[in-house]
């Protein structure tokens, strides 16, 4: 995976209100014009932000990214989809957007 | 001539915005009244301007230009990213004594990044909120705002020794400035915080307690001796922001801490804590 590229495809959706809206049109376009793998480009149109994080990709931009996009944004199944364990699922609040 | 005559350590926590009512009401309160005996604090210092340094967040500075440590020159707005009532922030810059800084920085082997003009986010404005503008009420005049972002928590990360490093210099320069400015050094960020992993909402109160300990003793070694690995195992990747702490704390000749206050709050994910700096 190339961190790096990844990294700047999360950062243009963190940031760029036109990016956004074209990822929401459709994402597969738009994440076409980079030149990620089918292996990077399958983590982001399913949100496998664990995998992400794996690969290296910084949690800010992940937690961004699902806050900004997912289609549930539930912070709840975000700490899910990272492994949390119930006590870390528990130890979290109504403040991060349920 | 000027001086560096005391500094801070605040956090900058942007969920107290997001859901200012998720913690106990006595947990909420005790942080608000931090906030703001920082801010008489800030009163009784008599400052002419305030540096705050902070970090980004992989908002102003993304893969195609990561600064290891920046300075604002020139006029300053923000902050990127609304918070729901945190009011955009309007100050003006000292202009000639950031300049001077970033001129001193160079003529002693601090190459600094310059921002001409910048936008900060949350790192700066929500210390200028709760603490520079109530201070500047009760002062009665406008305190001008010198930022300084530093590369905490988007890699590659500035070394905590270097940041200490950084503390000294910056009051290297203001003592060389030829106007009587009288400085205070607003560290902004942590303590212990996990930031969109899957601990997030775990507090360390063990580790903000050491490193406030560290504060009020002003052992910048053993602040500067903690490793990346064991600040991001122990206190989480928002953690690293200890260098903004390291940096005001060096910037303050002799400086020693006393523990304004403390509170781990969870349901804010952080660990606050707010210490005042004095000069030996």
């Amino acid at each position: 995976m190339s961190r790096n590229l990844v990294e700047r495809v999360l950062w243009k959706l963190s940031v760029e209100r036109s990016s956004k809206n074209r990822f929401r049109e459709d994402p597969r376009v738009f994440l076409a014009q980079f030149r990620l793998s089918e292996e990077e480009v399958e983590c982001l149109l399913s949100f496998k932000v664990g995998a992400l994080q794996c690969m290296g990709v910084n949690p800010m931009l992940t937690m961004g990214f699902w806050q900004e996009l997912a289609p549930d944004r539930s912070m709840r199944l975000y700490k899910e989809r990272l492994g949390a364990i119930d006590q870390q699922r528990a130890a979290f609040s109504a403040a991060l957007k349920g | 001539m000027g001086k560096v005559v005391g500094a801070f350590w605040v956090p900058h926590n942007p969920v107290m915005y997001v859901a200012p009512e998720a913690p106990n009401p006595t947990q909420r309160e005790a942080v608000h009244a931090a906030y703001a005996e920082c801010a008489r604090r800030l009163v009784e210092l008599e400052p002419t301007t305030v540096i705050i340094v902070g970090n980004d967040h992989y908002i102003l500075f993304g893969t195609q230009c990561l600064p290891r440590y920046l300075i604002g020159t020139g006029d300053i707005e923000g902050a990127l990213g609304s918070l729901p009532g945190l009011d955009k922030l309007v100050t003006q810059n000292n202009e000639q004594l950031a300049g001077f800084i970033a001129q001193h920085g160079f003529d002693n082997g601090f190459d600094w990044a310059v921002a001409r003009s910048f936008s900060v986010d949350h790192a700066v404005s929500i210390p200028h909120h709760l603490v520079v503008k109530p201070a500047q009420q009760a002062l009665g005049y406008e305190l001008p705002c010198i930022p300084v972002y530093m590369a905490c928590a988007v890699d590659p990360f500035l070394s905590l020794k270097r940041t200490a490093e950084l503390g000294r210099e910056i009051r290297a320069a203001v003592e060389a400035f030829p106007a009587d400015e009288r400085v205070v050094v607003i560290g902004s960020g942590g303590i212990s915080h996990w930031v969109g992993t899957a601990e997030m909402g775990r507090v360390n109160e063990g580790f903000d307690r050491e490193v406030l300990a560290h504060g009020v003793a002003g052992d910048l070694e053993a602040l500067c001796a903690y490793s990346n690995e064991q600040i991001i195992g122990r206190a989480g990747n928002g953690a690293m922001e200890i260098r903004n702490l390291i940096c005001a704390l060096a910037a303050v000749e002799g400086g020693k801490g006393e523990v304004v206050g403390y509170e781990a709050v969870e349901p804010w994910v952080t660990g606050m804590g707010f210490l005042a700096v004095k000069p030996s």
